[in-house]
């Protein structure tokens, strides 16, 4: 069993390197709890760095490990209240994508900064995450189901990422972390790439 | 239960407005939400005299069930139990202690204001209509002995932690259906 978690490992950064579009923001959606969770899902660039937000609170260790992903949700909801009131933020892809970068790299150098910058870090991206949603919600839901249903699945995504994080405590654990970090940030470039006007 | 698509109809059963009052939260979301936030918020184990804060918000949740069962009207009202949601999430995810009186003001504002949403859309509708603002008065009292007994039973850090992390889902929730309500 040992011996095969440890081939397993390595097959962790492969998951990371999907290369897709982004595009979770592609027309209206339904009402209802079910909808509100599958929105934050329907883009590649918002799950990668949600993963990413866990991976490396995995990576920090706590408190990081439960903050990080607290604080995300509660400004990507910040971000929301601006893009559903129609305040205006530029380069919101852009900032999606250059999310998924900075968090990949943070994961594959393993860079440790203070919890305050970490943290700071973090809800500076959650405003994009949080205005892109914010600006597509349908327009007459169920609010509660519909916000409970995007809560809950943002937050769960998170724990996938802590989950897969524990790799840590595997053999090659920190060195696979590292490697799927920069499959991460690898796939973040690629979102850019596709945003350029070229 | 919050991706029902229709509205369960607790108002117009007869199962007793006692236990109709009670059950309220089930059939309004928003209510729910301020209950858990509630429950997590008063229930941890606070510097407060035991039961002094759940006391205040029973007691204003009392009298703004008997205010909207008369017919008083109160426009804030749904605000105040969003607000309370957002802000009693805020508090139990950062472990934050309010000076009692502020505290205790808080919860009369809020407990006011759930009380109202929970009893003014159904005057009328109930025969025994103290019946019914008593169940509303109570159903908080079993979020925060939930959340009691579960503090006191289970010591565990980790427990703490998830309670807090539940706080800070709870007030993202409100504070995105405070939004929904600004757009709507």
């Amino acid at each position: 069993m040992n011996g095969l978690a440890q081939r397993l490992v390595w097959l962790v950064p492969a998951l990371f390197a999907l290369p897709s579009a982004a595009g979770a923001h592609e027309g209206g959606a339904g009402a209802g709890f079910a909808s509100g969770f599958v929105h934050p899902l329907a883009g590649i660039d918002h799950v990668l760095a949600m993963l990413a937000v866990g991976l490396w609170g995995a990576q920090l260790g706590a408190p990081a490990l439960w903050m990080l992903p607290v604080a995300f949700p509660l400004v990507m909801a910040l971000g929301g209240v601006a893009g559903i009131v129609g305040l205006p933020l530029p380069a919101v892809e852009l900032g999606i994508a250059a999310s998924v970068i900075a968090l990949g790299a943070a994961i594959a150098l393993d860079r440790r900064p203070p919890l305050a910058l970490a943290g700071a870090l973090v809800a500076f991206f959650a405003v994009f995450h949080g205005y892109a949603h914010g600006a597509e919600l349908p327009g007459r839901v169920g609010a509660v189901a519909y916000s409970a249903g995007f809560v809950l699945a943002t937050g769960l995504i998170h724990l996938v990422g802590i989950g897969i994080g524990l790799v840590l405590k595997l053999p090659h654990g920190t060195s696979a972390l590292r490697a799927g970090g920069a499959a991460i940030g690898i796939a973040g470039v690629a979102l850019a790439w596709r945003l350029l006007p070229i | 239960m919050l991706g029902l698509p229709a509205p369960a109809a607790a108002h117009g059963m007869r199962v007793g407005e006692f236990y109709a009052g009670l059950a309220q939260p089930l059939f309004h979301p928003e209510s729910l939400l301020l209950l858990l936030a509630f429950g997590i918020w008063a229930g941890r184990r606070e510097p407060h005299p035991p039961g002094a804060l759940p006391l205040v918000f029973v007691v204003a949740v009392g009298v703004g069930a008997s205010a909207g069962l008369v017919g008083l009207a109160l426009p804030p009202a749904a605000w105040a139990v969003r607000a309370g949601a957002l802000v009693f999430g805020l508090l139990a995810a950062a472990e934050r202690t309010a000076p009692l009186p502020v505290a205790a003001l808080l919860c009369a504002v809020v407990g006011l204001g759930h009380g109202h949403v929970a009893a003014f859309e159904d005057r009328g509708a109930a025969e025994r209509p103290i019946l019914y603002a008593l169940g509303v008065a109570l159903a908080p009292l079993l979020a925060w002995g939930q959340v009691a007994a579960f503090t006191e039973r289970v010591r565990a850090f980790w427990a703490r932690v998830g309670l807090r992390v539940a706080a800070s889902w709870i007030a993202t929730i409100a504070l995105l259906v405070s939004a929904l309500g600004l757009s709507q």
